[in-house]
């Protein structure tokens, strides 16, 4: 799916959370937004979501307008917060159900699919257990499995990196994301670890204080950058710092 | 933390500078800082509130006494009323001192700061005598209002002003006797068994000195005999006023008291130890006292093989980590908050990876989850809802739904009332009205819950709609609350129609057939739009738009407590002129229609955030321009 975004504001009183964003994100890549905290990158997530409303601009799924009654848009994509957000008396089996029967994936064959993904993330043997008794990174693997398991066209995720998932449920997470990419899914991410993003991202956006300030191929960072494999976005970074005010 | 009002303006005098030399910084600071209204107006509007209340607290006490001292109609109802509000001060201020030590987030911080633990729980001590001083002024208030209203001399104003003090005394004694000996009384379910028991026995002390069976002098006496709380009262009464010498052995039992609080206090400073610390977005900690009797706590049984491990020597220092010790012999021990539900609902379970594979492949997990069968509320509704209908419905209701249970809990007072009303053969027009209120009052409070999960909370504290997640319109919510609340208000009507029928028109021909079933009728349409505002308001949402938009929705939005004060003129007005009534109905329903429309218009625009934070303050409004709009 393609992703447009026409000159976003949104303001939170008087700040300017996002100043004037236009992006055009192509389907079947990974794209990282990165930025100092408070840039505005969950905003910007928020707003590509459907659930912060910027107050001037608009945003475009394959050309078309999006507005929140579109819910045959908002089908086609799915958001996981940094918090990812649940029915306290849910189990694990429960969440993902709702997600599924939510989207309408719920087609026989799915639950080959849910087992598969559940022993990945090793969460087989506890998808009877109440969710609020999971530690964090188990509540925010739950959150993964059910949109997987969807498989929407854009996988929107705050912070993956910093849930506190284990390696391995973040090596799984990669792998997965990075086909899913070749499958033609857009995976849009917020993150804080740079040399993280620079091995996974296709794209990579940085933001400070609401604007863009650069959103490019990671190959044409790499082209651009003195710095070697892994600094690039540190460097990006540093020269940001250096921007007079 | 509170610093000196100087440091504050010199600190403020420099970052002003410094941030004045940088324009952009300049404008960032200008963006954040308040308004002249953000930095005085709200305060002198929250000092004017507060001397307010503080004035209303003390006239209300002041007023009652002066009721009781001149012995007017209401001196038994005005003496037990003061006696339950004492004694649910004393329980009040017992479980703020609770509230302190026992699943507390500033514990949890104390806890990790070089503060002693006896210095924690001296200064949660300290803070509950200050806020019982607000105790204090009632009191004097109180027994003053008395000794004004009675006309007494000054010495015997003295006393009884005096006797302000001694209440207050009891007041601050039960604060701490009770969460040191009597934990037990603090827990949800004992308080619940507590209200029943006071509610039953007012009912039954009401219907016994209405039937004349008991006098209601007795049964107030024996009230304030065994709370100690009306022992002052008492004395007043056949001490100072009646001068009877003997009474004055209840300030033996006073003074028993204010020993035992000292005990109750010794206690607990000595057995006082934190037992479990949280941390996270939601800090809190836990502090256990120490060691308590056996059975003071009735632990549920745990039967679960998965919760079945075996007690180890650790399991006296961590006894919230595991199952509790189930051989006799050992000391039981008390934890905050009380496990009162299935155990197993709580816990971390682990299931053999075959038995799961085979679970999922049943597809049970994607099917309907079950609705409680004998539900009647659930099973009419399911019928007017079609099969995505059901998904949305199961998602905005969560995993349990006990609808029915809840409407008939509420239902209980109501119930109560029609008994009493029938027992004493009817109350007349005024009784009615009064009946239907409280008919009603219960059920307002339920309206909201129905689709109470279509809120998200996340552990952050946020909220936010499920329609904001999910690809769930809000329109599809806003629909199936109004068929629930159809359903609920064709269960209600003929309720009401009793009420009417049963009290004061009776069944003595066709007209007044009629005329219960209009009020029936009107009073379920009257349901159906409170229960649209309930659910409404609980939609959690910040506006960036402009303020007169904010300023409509405020409007539309008006909260339950006033749709019912509406309720209740229009159901005054039901018997002084239909026409009224009617208009009052249509402007009601009109008012849901517009309130439903607005959201609409406004979600489907994008006009509104659909997420926010529930404890702290929303991203808007923290930045002090756009208000967060309370539904």
């Amino acid at each position: 799916m393609l992703i447009q975004t026409e000159h976003l504001i949104k303001l939170y009183g008087r700040k300017r959370a996002l100043d004037d964003v236009s992006l055009t994100i192509d389907a079947g890549q990974v794209v990282a937004l990165l930025g100092p905290n408070g840039a505005g990158k969950t905003t910007l997530l928020r707003c590509l979501a459907g659930i912060n409303q910027a107050n001037s601009g608009k945003l475009l799924f394959d050309g078309e307008t999006f507005s929140r009654d579109r819910v045959d848009l908002r089908a086609r994509y799915h958001f996981v917060p940094d918090f990812p957000f649940f029915f306290a008396e849910a189990t694990v089996l429960q969440h993902i159900g709702m997600v599924l029967k939510a989207y309408s994936a719920d087609q026989p064959g799915v639950e080959e699919r849910v087992i598969e993904l559940l022993e990945d993330f090793e969460l087989l043997t506890l998808i009877e257990s109440n969710l609020t008794k999971l530690s964090r990174g188990q509540i925010y693997k739950t959150a993964l499995v059910a949109l997987m398991a969807v498989d929407p066209e854009v996988w929107i995720l705050d912070e993956p990196f910093a849930s506190g998932m284990d390696p391995h449920g973040i090596a799984a997470f990669r792998r997965r994301a990075r086909d899913a990419a070749k499958r033609g899914r857009t995976v849009i991410y917020s993150t804080q670890l740079l040399e993280l993003a620079e091995s996974f991202s296709d794209r990579v956006g940085i933001i400070a204080e609401g604007r863009v300030h650069a959103f490019d191929p990671m190959s044409h960072l790499r082209q651009s950058s003195s710095a070697g494999d892994g600094h690039v976005l540190e460097e990006l970074f540093d020269r940001l710092r250096e921007v007079p005010e | 933390m509170n610093r000196s009002k100087s440091f504050e303006k010199f600190a403020r005098r420099m970052a002003v500078a410094r941030l004045r030399a940088n324009p952009k910084q300049w404008s960032i600071y200008r963006q954040h800082s308040r308004s002249w209204f953000g930095k005085v107006g709200l305060g002198l509007l929250r000092c004017i509130g507060l001397v307010g209340l503080g004035l209303l607290l003390l006239a209300l006490p002041l007023k009652a006494g002066v009721a009781i001292g001149n012995g007017g109609r209401d001196v038994p109802f005005a003496s037990t009323l003061a006696v339950l509000v004492a004694s649910s001060l004393a329980l009040g201020h017992s479980r703020n001192l609770l509230r302190d030590i026992v699943a507390s987030r500033s514990l949890a911080i104390a806890s990790q700061l070089p503060i002693s633990d006896s210095d924690y729980f001296g200064v949660c001590l300290k803070r509950m005598w200050v806020l019982s001083t607000a105790s204090l002024a009632a009191c004097l208030a109180y027994f003053f209002g008395i000794a004004v209203g009675a006309r007494m001399p000054l010495g015997k104003s003295v006393a009884v002003v005096g006797m302000g003090c001694v209440e207050w005394l009891i007041i601050a004694a039960l604060s701490v006797i009770v969460p040191a000996y009597f934990p037990f009384m603090q827990r949800r379910r004992t308080e619940r068994l507590l209200f029943g028991v006071t509610m039953i026995s007012l009912v039954a002390g009401i219907i016994a000195g209405f039937r004349k069976l008991l006098a209601v002098e007795t049964v107030l006496t024996w009230i304030m005999g065994i709370l100690p709380t009306g022992w002052p009262l008492l004395l007043v009464r056949y001490g100072v006023i009646e001068s009877r010498p003997q009474i004055w052995f209840l300030l033996v039992g006073v003074f028993l008291l204010l020993v035992m609080a000292g005990f109750a206090i010794q206690r607990m400073r000595s057995s006082y130890i934190i037992s479990e610390i949280n941390f996270g977005e939601h800090a809190l900690a836990t502090a256990v006292l120490q060691p308590v009797a056996q059975g003071v706590m009735d632990w549920p049984t745990f039967e679960s093989e998965a919760l079945d491990a075996p007690v180890s020597e650790d399991n006296d220092e961590q006894p919230f980590a595991v199952a509790p010790p189930r051989k006799s012999g050992r000391f039981w021990k008390w934890i905050w908050p009380a496990v009162d539900d299935d155990p197993l609902e709580h816990a971390v379970i682990e299931i053999d990876p075959d038995d799961c594979r085979e679970l999922i492949r049943s597809r049970m997990f994607l099917t309907n989850d079950p609705w409680p069968k004998n539900g009647w509320l659930e099973s009419s509704f399911l019928n007017l809802v079609d099969e995505r209908q059901q998904l949305v419905a199961e998602i905005a209701v969560g995993p349990r739904v006990d609808w029915s249970r809840r409407v008939l809990r509420a239902m209980r007072p109501a119930f109560l009332l029609m008994v009493i009303q029938m027992l004493r053969g009817g109350l007349g027009r005024a009784g009615s009205m009064i009946g239907l209120m409280v008919t009603i009052s219960p059920a307002v409070t339920l309206f909201g819950a129905g689709f109470r999960a279509a809120i998200w909370r996340s552990k952050t504290g946020h909220r936010i709609s499920i329609a904001g997640l999910l690809p769930i319109s809000i329109r599809e919510i806003l629909t199936l609350s109004m068929k629930l609340g159809v359903v609920r208000a064709a269960y209600f009507a003929p309720f009401v129609f009793g009420i009417v029928a049963s009290t004061s028109y009776g069944i003595r021909g066709t007209w007044d057939f009629i005329a219960a079933a209009i009020i029936a009728a009107k009073a379920a349409l009257v349901v159906v739009a409170m229960h649209q505002w309930a659910f409404i308001r609980q939609i959690p949402m910040v506006s960036p738009r402009p303020w007169y938009q904010n300023m409509i929705t405020g409007f539309l939005s008006i909260p339950p407590s006033i749709t019912a004060g509406g309720a209740a003129v229009w159901l005054f007005l039901a018997g002084k002129s239909e026409g009224l009534s009617l208009a009052a109905t249509a402007v009601m329903l009109g008012w849901g229609w517009l309130a439903q429309r607005y959201i609409l218009w406004n979600i489907n625009r994008n006009a509104v955030d659909l997420i926010t934070a529930g404890e702290s303050e929303s991203i808007a409004s923290r930045s002090g321009d756009a208000p967060e709009i309370q539904w």
